[in-house]
């Protein structure tokens, strides 16, 4: 397998699982790409995604209720950073995943990150029309993305 | 009293806690309190709730140690059904147990300790954590990662999902292991033999650097709760419970887990959320007990696994010897892991372990049901009274992390006495305090997340409430 989308979020939280909309939108997955559903990223990850070339991390970004914008972020990892002093012990970012990975396991491929824009975090299940408008934008990034290898 | 100083909150510890040192005119500490600052409510809104959909709920109370509410909570449940579930059954949840037990202290020793036991309890802040540690030993910090992966992993082959796996249930469990995911668990085996072995070596090798440590944090006579089985060997399933002295006098023995109430009570601080669970006969709180790892260790006759049991023995510098010093948790943690790494060879070499036999149903027999299991930080007890409906009328969760909350609270006042400087504050001092309490490895409150940086703030004030002295780390 060349390519994992790692979808972080909690679906009973409403548009906190805007990742995992991305990948039902995605699916069937094309020949390559595995996907994976989490809760939180664990440092147990950053073994996890040795054998893949590139990874995609997504999830949801909180923003205030008032928002309108439905812009979807896709950018590279380029220079993993660590924040302190909770890094990486109860939930980590993906820049932290990646960065032990390189450091502790030797992981040599390329991450990107994927923000999904969220308004309601509330207890239950399903989008904010929001959310599942900006879920639809990142499928279409991420199906260019992966298009473009 | 002259002066406040807080620690707010305590950091690398799982949940929200703070600390409240108190120093007289001249700076020396008076007494010390470690205060729980979050409420949870989950015995509340239980309540009306089917019997059978406890494990499921219960399996939310922590991120970190799901897997024992899940089995407390089954227990409590083949209680109320009445019924003994199969061995295959029992098995399978023994295998999760010690699974569990295994990645959360490899989580604690690791991830949450090791930054003080590899990079020192003075070293700069910002380098104390895994990547510090990563940048002092790679192969260390990589075998730490994986051995929490392995207990996760057999987590999740079994429940579905290695964080909250709703797999347990009244009457035995949902799902076996197939003989390809026995396979899988079979392989990590011989790597967590080598990464244990390392990490116990490493650990005996740096902890005479920590002599002050040793005797000055936590160390102090107290009681000693734990399971046993029958012969007196380490159970962390199924037993009953020994309660030993500061002395190795077994106290009491051989009492039943499901009868608590008549030897455990609860008292309770207005300035802590968390209960104070004492040893009924002696009163609070001359009744403080400390449950766990070290506990453990100390209660057992012996372990009843041979690597293990040959590092208890030098544990106990190979005569009978109760360890009182709280900073030998984290050995205690070390060993029980070896232990873990032994049990689940064992169980996967066991046929019943595929066994698909695994689920027993009845109806609702009984009013009371009370489960009880050893979780990685000590025994835990769900309690659950029901109506004739089985829908919950009463819940009351006995929390391992509470009945050790009477010692953590001596220890951090133990700590801060002895290395606290009230008129002269460094971080180093403070930490020790902090480091206390991580030699309990306390689950708080687990499964609720973080969201954001944990900066600490330490204050020292004057009585009249000015500033006198500040830390910061953000």
């Amino acid at each position: 397998m060349e390519t994992l989308l790692i979808a972080v979020g909690n679906p009973l939280r409403r548009d906190d699982g805007a990742a995992r909309r991305v990948i039902e939108l995605l699916e069937p997955l094309p020949p390559g790409v595995e996907a994976l559903e989490v809760h939180q990223l664990t440092p147990e990850h950053a073994d996890e995604i040795l054998p893949y070339s590139t990874v995609v991390f997504l999830d949801a970004m909180v923003m205030a209720p008032e928002c309108t914008s439905s812009d979807v972020f896709l950018d590279e990892i380029v220079r993993p950073a660590v924040r302190w002093p909770g890094a990486v012990i109860h939930e980590s970012s993906p820049a932290e995943i990646v960065a032990l990975s390189r450091r502790v396991f030797g992981f040599e491929g390329r991450a990107w990150v994927c923000g999904i824009p969220g308004v309601d975090f509330s207890m239950g299940e399903g989008l904010s029309p929001l959310a599942e408008s900006c879920a639809r934008k990142a499928a279409q990034a991420l199906r260019e993305l992966l298009l473009a290898g | 009293m002259g002066e406040r100083i807080v620690i707010s909150p305590v950091t690398r510890i799982e949940g929200h806690a703070k600390i409240s040192i108190y120093v007289d005119d001249e700076g020396r500490v008076e007494s010390a309190q470690f205060h729980v600052v979050e409420f949870r409510g989950f015995e509340k809104f239980c309540e009306g709730r089917p019997f059978y959909e406890m494990p499921g709920i219960m399996a939310r109370v922590c991120g970190i140690c799901p897997v024992s509410h899940v089995l407390a909570s089954s227990k409590a449940g083949d209680a109320i059904l009445g019924v003994e579930i199969t061995p295959a059954a029992k098995k399978a949840r023994r295998l999760m147990n010690y699974a569990q037990v295994l990645q959360s202290h490899a989580l604690s020793f690791f991830h949450l300790s090791s930054p003080d036991l590899l990079l020192g309890m003075d070293a700069d802040p910002a380098r104390r954590h895994i990547f510090g540690v990563a940048a002092e030993d790679e192969d260390f910090a990589r075998r730490g990662i994986r051995l929490r992966q392995f207990g996760q992993r057999v987590i999740e082959l079994l429940g579905g999902k290695r964080i909250h796996p709703s797999w347990g249930a009244p009457g035995g469990v949902l799902k076996a292991l197939t003989e390809e995911e026995r396979q899988e668990v079979a392989g990590w085996i011989p790597e967590a033999y080598k990464s244990m072995e390392i990490a116990l070596e490493r650990f005996k090798a740096i902890l005479d650097g920590f002599e002050q440590e040793v005797r000055h944090i936590g160390n102090f006579p107290s009681l000693f709760m734990g399971t046993v089985d029958e012969d007196g060997y380490m159970e962390f399933y199924d037993g009953r419970l020994r309660i030993m002295d500061s002395e190795g006098n077994i106290v009491a023995d051989g009492l039943k887990p499901w009868r608590y109430e008549t030897f455990l009570a609860e008292a309770s601080e207005e300035w802590s959320y968390m209960k104070f669970p004492y040893y009924k006969p002696m009163g609070y709180p001359a009744g403080m007990y400390r449950v766990g790892p070290l506990a453990r260790c100390n209660v057992v006759h012996a372990i009843g696994t041979p690597l293990a049991d040959r590092e208890l023995r030098e544990f106990r510098q190979r005569k009978w010897v109760v360890r009182n010093e709280s900073f030998l948790y984290h050995w205690a943690r070390l060993i029980e892991m070896l232990h873990c790494v032994e049990r689940i060879e064992e169980l996967i070499d066991d046929p019943d372990i595929v066994s698909e036999h695994v689920r027993v149903k009845a109806d609702r027999n009984h009013e009371v049901g009370i489960g009880s299991c050893e979780a990685p930080r000590g025994t835990l007890f769900h309690h659950y009274e029901v109506d004739e409906d089985g829908l919950i009328r009463k819940a009351n969760l006995l929390i391992a992390t509470a009945q050790n909350n009477l010692a953590m609270n001596k220890t951090v006042e133990q700590a801060a006495k002895h290395f606290v400087n009230g008129r002269r504050l460094e971080e180093g001092m403070l930490n020790r305090v902090e480091a206390g309490i991580r030699c309990y490895d306390p689950c708080l409150s687990c499964s609720t997340h973080a969201i954001g940086q944990m900066p600490l703030v330490i204050e020292l004030r004057g009585r009249d409430g000015e500033l006198l002295d500040r830390l910061a780390r953000n």
